[in-house]
């Protein structure tokens, strides 16, 4: 299974890894402030732990982007928990979300929906 | 205002709406023909002649247009974009039309907006150290230009060159000019020799190898007689070392240097002065006075960067900071220094010559006994030479470097005299590793040529076939050596004419070195790998040698080896090229003494007779080896804001005199040589001269930069280098299309753009910009104000501090990837600098006093341009910034209709090249490539902000005052634009807010600009007017 990982070692020919979650051109996203920020991959990504094969969970639309960036408490979790897989909120998702979003000094939905947050 | 988009109909002067007569002027006008593009009204003689007779009376004026108030002018102030912009006006219309509809319609296709197209994702699979893609890297390094160099950071994004910014750490300060920021698109050029070839077929690299292996070998019976190697002014101590070593193997060879703005006067007059080679070194720290004799060392020259930076400076008044220098200067061309003069009197070169003379003589410094010619700078012989004598020691006198030795030497005896040796200016050893005198070098090399002796000609960079004196022939005479070889960049006027053409690697691709003005060395270091396998000078200089093929890196860094004194070179040699300097290289202060009697056995200057032409190194191609840079060549030309040409630049009074106005086409003849230029009247040009600038007119220069202008070399003799008397004018056509960008983008001269006061008026009432200023209530809105809680970015830009030089339009240009969109397009108003510098003349047209104001988008917080888009593709952020979404917008204009400072930018065409592969290496990955029909404008490099936000929400920490600078911050020699946070107090720009000379452009008009401006200060002599 591990064959074309040990082939691009031997060659030095990266692995062509199909792109599953893209985002347009014109979006300017930043991964890192995300996974910083206390949102677990599997809140993007879906369960990536269950899935033989990666495929798209969530639209990806700046709909959905910005479901998330009006209300962080929402889908916001303790660092420590970012990478779990199954996870689920000790206290209410509300009440820990609004925490958190004060500790880690999430800004407020005026700054996260400002046009140049993502498109520049 | 939106217009019927029809010509006709503006002819007709029926059914069209137009806002003329909502604003007052005094003069009536009609509007039959002030449409038609390329008839704009123009400025005739009986014009010019009666702007020269009348007092004026308007404060400020953006060009003679704008005086005669012509139609022309009008309706460019009164437009967003001139009125044929946004009008197809190229022949066959109808068909163009149908043929780029019908492209379009096959890139719009049918796969529109549902899904992407699939990308992949490719890791590395040795992932080079520290590299995170999507995070830019910066290395150290430095481009050598000329006897100097500036010291670089280049950021680097996943391995290729992006954008250059300055190495503070460099004596350039941190700062670069808008060579070393357009030197990236130069990298990237689609017309940079891709193969090595010998007389137009495409070679190995071995095979040139062999073939000079092979003259080598036969150079050894003759000790090197027939080799000849030619280069430009070479400051690189490997690169002399290497030379060195060939002509120990090869005694009998020969080294010339050749470059036409090199150092010819500046050494001339050293050797006259002090008897030998020697390096001036200014430092305006402590200067009180100065005294340019048409030096232009505010941006141009060595070391204009930290001599900009030291002036700036002593110039600004904040801080508490009220004591400012004064700087007088003359010279027969307006420059950014004498934008920035205090007294400026415009004289022919000639006449600077006669007037240092004067002073030289009045100052009692040691002139032989002689004493000028009468010249108009006469009357401030007096009250200058009180100024200087009563600032000793703190005070300056400098000559341009395109004045004569004499008055070189001149300079260095006045600076005698005052005592400022050692204080304002030093001398060093020379920083070029081997000064000569380069004409004589070059007719040693010719007579050589005509002697039949030179076998083996290496020319390593330049153009000698295209900018040596006229007068050697040379084209004919290299034809004389045997065989020819040339490295360069791109195939041009020297490849043609040479048997091998090889391919040099650009400055950004190679190990080398070179020396800063005050001696500094850089080690420098390549940014990425030839992208066409090109060579340096030193790789192709050791093919002479027994050890042919080592690489850049393996000659630097032995000779370094020799040079290093001490234990562990290897760190020391990773420091240096981390740090980008050479730590302790700067060469130390030499005592030299001004030989006495040094002007006595020199001859008369010849009498004044006729026109003077006066030859300048342009300030855009500089000597011509930038003509195919799209970024330059676009670039609007300090004072004259010409673009894509060159033109014989005449006063208003001799275009008159000679019977010629801007855009007649005029032949020079000068001692039989002839050249053709259109003209461009200057206001502020002295009268009785004629400046054309070098480097147009070149015939093998690639797509951009062909026949581009035109060729002033081919009137250039060695002995006027620089200017001479004898020049004859002769009109031959008239319309020539100059595209001037002075007057687009115009913003009503009445009202007060620019704010300037004397320095005495504004420490008696601080309060004198304020008093007159129409600034409305802060209530005064329908719509509840913006709060800003957390950061809220703001800029000043100090006008005081402002040169002009213009770096940072070229700095915006790389860094936010606008596009260039050719000379027609600008022509039509179409050009994309998201900032420009404005230029506003004050006074007499004869010598006016010269304003430069930066206009970047002023991110008002009461945008007029966001209330109107349909689509909300403007914004208005939480910090502060006016937004700009790309992906919104569908191009209705009304917001650029809407906004007075006229900064928006719209993609009539598809400017951007989404097809040259070179090209888009260079794009700046974090900011969009914009298509056809979006509209942009300065975003505050929101890119820059974005960056530094995240970095520090990870780091959990503020963003610190100064960690965002904007491309056109970053670059100023200056430091006028200081960006930053207006919410804390304690930020750099909150304070110059603060300033009483703060003030907002057009601020009555209730925008609330979050660009504001520090008024123009100066500093007069009380003893002189004007």
């Amino acid at each position: 299974m591990l064959e074309p990982v040990r082939e691009s070692y031997r060659s030095g020919e990266s692995i062509r890894w199909t792109r599953v979650h893209d985002l347009p051109d014109y979006v300017y996203f930043n991964h890192s402030i995300h996974v910083n920020k206390g949102v677990g991959c599997e809140t993007c990504h879906g369960r990536v732990d269950k899935m033989p094969l990666i495929y798209q969970q969530n639209s990806l639309q700046m709909e959905w982007c910005l479901d998330c960036h009006r209300h962080p408490e929402k889908h916001v979790r303790p660092r420590s928990e970012v990478f779990t897989m199954g996870y689920q909120p000790a206290e209410d998702q509300e009440a820990l979300g609004r925490r958190l979003v004060t500790e880690y000094k999430i800004q407020d939905a005026r700054a996260l929906t400002s046009c140049s947050t993502c498109h520049r | 205002m939106i217009e019927p988009n029809n010509s006709l109909n503006a002819a007709a002067g029926a059914g069209h709406d137009h806002q003329h007569d909502r604003h007052d002027h005094d003069h009536d006008h009609d509007h039959e023909d002030s449409g038609t593009p390329h008839e704009a009204r123009k400025l005739d003689l009986p014009g010019v002649r009666a702007l020269l007779e009348k007092s004026h009376g308007r404060e400020y004026w953006r060009s003679l247009e704008d005086l005669a108030q012509t139609d022309s002018f009008q309706e460019l102030m009164h437009r967003e974009f001139p009125r044929y912009a946004s009008e197809w006006e190229d022949g066959d219309s109808r068909r163009n039309f149908i043929k780029l509809m019908g492209a379009s319609l096959a890139l719009a296709g049918l796969t529109a907006c549902t899904r992407q197209p699939t990308e992949e994702i490719t890791p590395y699979v040795r992932q080079p150290e520290e590299l995170v893609p999507g995070r830019a890297l910066f290395f150290a390094t430095a481009m050598p230009m000329g006897a100097s160099s500036t010291g670089l950071l280049v950021e680097s994004h996943e391995g290729r060159p992006t954008k250059v910014e300055g190495n503070p750490d460099h004596p350039s300060q941190g700062a670069c000019d808008v060579y070393a920021q357009a030197s990236v698109l130069g990298l990237y050029d689609p017309d940079r020799s891709q193969a090595l070839t010998l007389e137009g077929e495409i070679r190995s690299w071995g095979a040139f190898l062999g073939a000079v292996q092979q003259g080598i070998t036969q150079q050894k019976a003759k000790r090197g007689a027939g080799l000849r190697i030619l280069t430009e002014t070479v400051t690189s101590p490997t690169m002399a070392n290497q030379i060195k070593e060939i002509q120990a193997a090869y005694p009998g060879a020969k080294w010339h240097q050749w470059e036409p703005a090199g150092p010819h006067s500046s050494g001339g007059g050293a050797r006259l002065a002090f008897g030998q080679a020697v390096n001036t070194v200014y430092d305006f720290s402590g200067a009180d006075v100065i005294v340019s004799l048409d030096a232009d060392f505010l941006s141009s020259g060595p070391g204009s960067l930290r001599y900009t930076r030291q002036f700036s400076a002593r110039r600004r008044v904040r801080g508490g900071q009220t004591a400012m220098n004064r700087l007088y200067v003359v010279e027969p061309m307006p420059t950014p220094t004498g934008t920035k003069a205090d007294h400026r009197l415009p004289l022919r070169a000639a006449d600077v010559e006669q007037f240092a003379w004067s002073l030289a003589a009045a100052l009692g410094a040691d002139t032989g006994g002689r004493k000028g010619t009468a010249t108009a700078a006469d009357k401030w012989i007096a009250p200058l030479v009180r100024d200087l004598q009563e600032h000793k020691g703190a005070s300056l006198i400098l000559a341009g470097e395109q004045q004569s030795p004499a008055v070189h030497a001149l300079a260095h005896s006045m600076n005698a005299a005052l005592g400022n040796a050692g204080k304002t200016v030093m001398y060093t050893d020379p920083v070029e590793a081997h000064p000569v005198d380069q004409v004589a070098s070059l007719y040693d090399l010719v007579s050589d040529l005509d002697a039949g002796t030179v076998d083996l000609l290496i020319i390593v960079g330049g153009n000698p076939a295209y900018n040596v004196p006229v007068e050697l022939g040379f084209r004919d005479r290299l034809k004389k050596a045997a065989l020819r070889v040339h490295l360069s960049l791109q195939e041009d006027e020297t490849s043609e004419l040479c048997h091998w053409h090889l391919p040099m690697a650009h400055y950004l691709e190679t190990w080398s070195d070179c020396r800063a003005h005050d001696g500094t060395v850089t080690i420098m270091q390549p940014l990425i790998a030839p992208l066409y396998g090109g060579k340096s000078g030193h790789e192709v200089l050791t093919m002479l040698t027994g050890q042919p093929e080592r690489s850049s890196y393996d000659i630097v860094k032995s000779y370094w080896a020799t040079q290093h004194t001490g234990a562990d070179f290897e760190a020391w040699w990773r420091k240096a090229i981390h740090d980008g300097v050479v730590a302790d290289t700067a060469l130390p202060a030499k005592n030299v003494a001004v030989r006495a009697g040094w002007a006595t056995p020199l001859p008369q200057p010849p009498a004044a007779k006729g026109l003077e032409v006066v030859f300048r190194p342009d300030p855009a191609v500089f000597d011509g080896r930038f003509a195919n840079n799209g970024w330059l060549q676009e670039w609007p030309r300090p004072i004259t804001q010409l673009t894509w040409d060159n033109a014989a630049i005449f006063s208003p009074k001799s275009a008159q005199d000679n019977g010629v106005v801007t855009g007649d086409l005029v032949e020079m003849a000068y001692r039989g040589y002839k050249m053709r230029a259109p003209v461009f009247i200057q206001p502020g040009h002295a009268d009785g001269a004629v400046t054309v600038h070098l480097g147009y007119g070149r015939t093998r220069a690639g797509h951009v930069g062909t026949r581009i202008g035109f060729n002033a070399y081919g009137m250039r003799t060695s002995s006027a280098l620089w200017q001479d008397f004898g020049l004859e004018v002769r009109k031959v056509g008239s319309d020539y299309m100059l595209v001037s960008v002075q007057d687009f983008h115009a913003l009503d001269t009445e009202r007060h753009t620019i704010e300037k006061a004397d320095i005495a008026e504004y420490r008696k009432n601080p309060n004198v910009f304020q008093e007159d200023f129409e600034q409305p209530a802060p209530g005064l809105t329908l719509y509840p104000g913006f709060k800003y809680d957390k950061y809220a970015w703001g800029m000043a830009i100090d006008l005081n501090a402002c040169t002009g030089c213009g770096a940072c339009v070229v700095a915006c240009q790389a860094e936010n990837n606008i596009a260039v969109v050719g000379k027609e397009e600008v022509h039509h108003g179409r050009h994309m600098h998201w900032l420009r510098v404005d230029s506003y003349y004050h006074g007499d047209i004869r010598n006016p006093e010269i304003y430069n104001q930066p206009v970047p988008c002023m991110q008002c917080e009461n945008a007029p341009c966001e209330l109107v888009c349909p689509v909300q593709a403007t914004s208005h952020s939480s910090e502060g910034l006016n937004d700009m979404v790309y992906n919104r917008c569908v191009g209705t204009r009304y917001c650029s209709n809407n906004c007075p400072y006229k900064v928006r930018r719209f993609n009539f065409f598809l400017f951007s090249d989404f097809t040259t592969p070179s090209l888009k290496l260079q794009r700046n990955p974090d900011v969009s490539v914009r298509s056809r029909g979006v509209m942009e404008k300065c975003t505050y490099c929101v890119q820059r902000i974005n960056r530094a936000k995240i970095d520090s929400e990870k780091e959990d920490r503020k963003v610190r005052d100064g960690e965002i600078q904007t491309a056109c911050q970053a670059t100023c020699p200056a430091e006028a634009i200081i960006f930053g946070n207006i919410n804390d107090p304690n930020s750099q720009v909150a304070k110059m807010k603060a300033e009483k000379s703060n003030y907002g452009l057009l601020a009555d008009l209730n925008t609330r600009p979050r660009t504001t401006y520090l008024a123009a200060l100066r500093n007069p002599n009380p003893e002189m007017e004007g």
